[in-house]
């Protein structure tokens, strides 16, 4: 990203070279641009009827909320029109956007909702994509996010991750006791549901790959335990509940093992669990503490925290086995619970530095560490599917929150706000 | 003088002769006592007096007898001779006029011989003179002649030495000539060639001269087209900032470029995009193309010249890296 704002000190001999080459017409090099983010205008979608969800609200909270576009508020709007000959395009250019949103929600017999909306390229007067889709009332805003990832994925050439979801656990003091919640909610942080409820610590909540079941650890009977529990029935699982450490469960890319850390055998060291057969099969092998693993997304290899070298690094290792290499070499003293990012590109840890705990990613391609956060404290760090976005938990006064980072640091945002204590934020996957 | 003699006449002279004579005899006498110088009026030579012989002297004699027998006749003719006398008078007159005349003519005579003797002494001194004015002469001519000689030899040889001289100064001449010629013509060669290089020199002062002018010219379009261009070109940096301002690459990995073709109107109004070599990225080609609208109108020169030229068209490779 760097390199495309170095100011181009061969651009005045660039235009003699052209300019001796075809005199007619002379080319002009543009070397750099601006990162500003996209100006779009997302027009309040038409109704029928009263509805449970501003969709076009959402739809440009979504995409306000990613740091990719900058809407304009409704106010400072020159019309509202809903469909594309309605559009006065002079007036929205003046207002400075490239994109504008328009659209309408009828409502259907059946009392679902046709959302039908089109988004026109200002400067070219005419539409970039447009969609007609169906929502039932209780996921209208569902369905706005997905909106909102199709407008983000034409406009910034990837998948949104608006529609998809997080699980996070609260903490709920109750007198003296704690209250532990394990929670999923829109990646936005609205529309939250409890999955489980325990007077017992819960951590490290995992999504499998599909997207319909969350491993966990779970403390409920005294020793830690890791569980699997499919969203839709609430049915759990008991995966791991052996002598000692039960911990950092991690699916594989295919949803067919757990990868865990277990201290059965005296000292913690990574295991792969074949879910369907139960077949253990032991990764590391020696004195120091072996955990937090995560799959690679193809599945061949792992990448773990390990203090074999007297502090906790970065370590990866193929999951047929072996001593494993280290990833986080002179990249500070302390560098934790690792992950892959979906894209493989990245590796984002908590790296503790001067300032104490952070969120990084260490770019895989480059052997670079950047550090996205400056909290004393950010904690679990979960990629979202999109590879854009990083979610983790932060201390923001007194208390842990969740909050997202942007891979390249430059966007961050709070989720939004639990009156009690959130932490160990997992990202799910696309919904299919 | 010449004497003619007649009959009477003859006589006459006899006569006169003899008294002449008898005269000459008393004379002689007299003459022998008082001897008296009588001026000849000619200087008697002591050679002449050497040469008188005695013939002569009885021829004299003769003479004188003649005489005295005359002088009886004499005193017969005393009264004759009164008559006589006069007539002696006369006749002495006469006489003495003939003898001055004889004297005269003696005188003359002798003035004669001694003008002749004189005259032939001048005349054999002449002549001798003239001889030896001959010998001389004749040496003269000779010494003339020879001198001549010499000197035509002399001449000769100066003739041939002047021929020679001549001969040689001709071919001094000639050679001066030639060589003044070949001077000349070296000369002339060396004028013409200097005059040649000089021309040359001209036509290559002339030629470099329209060539620094047409080159000047040529310097001028250049310039004129050099500065249409730099203007263009100041322009090309300004256009190229206000674009990569409103070029947006918010969400686009490095290593996307695409060309697009523009169309502005005086003042820098964009008027028309074209895509005309695609990044591939359909967004990138299309925020490549806002970036281009959205920069208008752009920053374009007031020379409507340089304007048609360099910037009615322009393409925009976008190329951020």
């Amino acid at each position: 990203m760097k390199k495309r704002f170095y100011i181009s000190l061969t651009m005045a001999s660039l235009f003699l070279i052209k300019s001796a080459i075809a005199e007619e017409v002379m080319t002009i090099e543009i070397t750099k641009g601006v990162e500003h983010a996209i100006p779009i205008a997302i027009v309040p979608f038409q109704s029928s009827g009263e509805l449970s969800e501003n969709t076009s609200q959402i739809i440009s909270d979504d995409l306000e909320s990613s740091g990719y576009f900058k809407t304009l508020p409704v106010a400072d709007m020159p019309a509202q029109p809903h469909d594309l000959s309605g559009i006065m395009f002079d007036d929205w250019k003046r207002m400075g956007m490239d994109n504008l949103v328009v659209g309408k929600v009828e409502n259907t017999a059946a009392g679902a909702h046709a959302i039908e909306f089109r988004l026109a390229d200002v400067y070219k007067g005419s539409q970039l994509t447009g969609l007609k889709v169906m929502a039932k009332p209780n996921n209208l805003r569902f369905v706005a996010h997905q909106i909102a990832d199709v407008i983000y994925e034409e406009l910034i050439g990837e998948p949104g991750a608006f529609a998809t979801r997080i699980a996070y656990v609260t903490v709920k003091k109750i007198g003296t006791k704690k209250r532990y919640q394990l929670e999923m909610a829109d990646a936005d942080g609205s529309n939250p549901v409890i999955l489980l409820e325990s007077s017992h610590p819960i951590l490290s909540p995992v999504w499998s790959p599909n997207g319909r079941q969350v491993a966990y650890v779970s403390f409920e009977k005294g020793n830690s335990a890791i569980y699997v529990q499919t969203i839709t029935t609430g049915r759990r699982q008991i995966v791991s509940s052996g002598q000692g450490i039960n911990s950092s469960p991690a699916w594989s890319p295919d949803g067919s093992k757990l990868a865990m850390t277990l201290s059965k055998d005296g000292n913690p060291e990574i295991y792969i669990k074949n879910l369907s057969s139960n077949q253990l099969t032991r990764i590391t092998n020696n004195s120091a503490i072996d955990t937090e693993a995560s799959f690679s997304p193809d599945g061949g290899s792992l990448v773990f925290t390990s203090d074999r070298g007297g502090k906790p690094q970065i370590y990866q290792a193929p999951v047929s086995g072996g001593k494993g290499r280290r990833l986080t070499v002179g990249m500070g003293e302390y560098n934790a619970g690792a992950s892959f990012s979906p894209d493989g590109k990245v590796l984002t840890m908590v790296h503790r530095g001067d300032a104490g705990y952070q969120i990084a990613v260490l770019d895989l391609d480059y052997q670079q560490l950047n550090i996205l956060t400056d909290g004393h404290l950010d904690e679990s760090p979960s990629f979202a599917p999109n590879s854009k976005m990083i979610i983790y938990s932060t201390i923001q006064g007194g208390r842990s929150e969740l909050a997202a980072v942007s891979v390249d640091g430059k966007i961050q945002k709070r989720l939004a706000v639990h009156r009690s204590e959130v932490r160990e934020p997992a990202w799910g996957p696309f919904v299919k | 003088m010449k004497l003619k003699f007649n009959g009477t006449q003859g006589f006459v002279l006899a006569v006169l002769v003899h008294a002449l004579v008898i005269g000459v005899l008393f004379f002689s006498i007299d003459s022998e006592k008082s001897i008296k110088p009588q001026p000849s009026g000619a200087e008697p030579t002591v050679m002449e007096a050497v040469v008188i012989d005695q013939s002569e002297i009885k021829a004299e004699a003769q003479k004188i007898k003649e005489a005295e027998e005359s002088k009886q006749e004499a005193i017969e003719a005393e009264n004759k001779r009164k008559e006589e006398e006069k007539k002696l008078e006369e006749l002495k007159q006469q006489q003495k006029e003939l003898e001055q005349k004889q004297e005269e003519e003696k005188q003359r005579k002798e003035d004669q011989e001694k003008a002749d003797k004189e005259k032939q002494r001048l005349e054999d001194q002449k002549q001798k003179e003239a001889e030896q004015q001959a010998q001389l002469e004749a040496a003269k001519q000779k010494e003339k002649e020879e001198q001549q000689q010499a000197e035509e030899e002399k001449k000769h040889v100066a003739e041939e030495l002047a021929e020679k001289e001549r001969v040689q100064k001709e071919a001094d001449a000639e050679k001066k000539r030639l060589e003044v010629e070949a001077q000349k013509k070296a000369e002339e060669q060396q004028k013409r060639k200097e005059e040649e290089a000089r021309k040359l020199a001209e036509a290559e002062e002339k030629r470099k001269a329209d060539e620094a002018q047409k080159q000047l010219e040529a310097e001028m379009a250049t310039e004129e087209a050099a500065r249409g261009k730099e203007i263009a070109g100041s322009f090309y940096g300004k256009i190229a900032t206000q674009v990569e301002r409103n070029f947006n690459l918010r969400g686009f990995e490095p290593g996307l470029k695409c060309i697009l073709e523009i169309k502005m109107v005086p003042g820098g109004d964009v008027v028309s995009v074209k895509v005309v070599e695609s990044s591939g990225d359909a967004r990138f080609d299309r925020q490549a193309e806002i970036a281009a609208k959205k920069a208008s109108p752009l920053p374009v020169p007031d020379d409507i010249k340089i304007f048609n030229k360099y910037l009615r068209t322009v393409r925009f490779r976008f190329n951020p890296g």
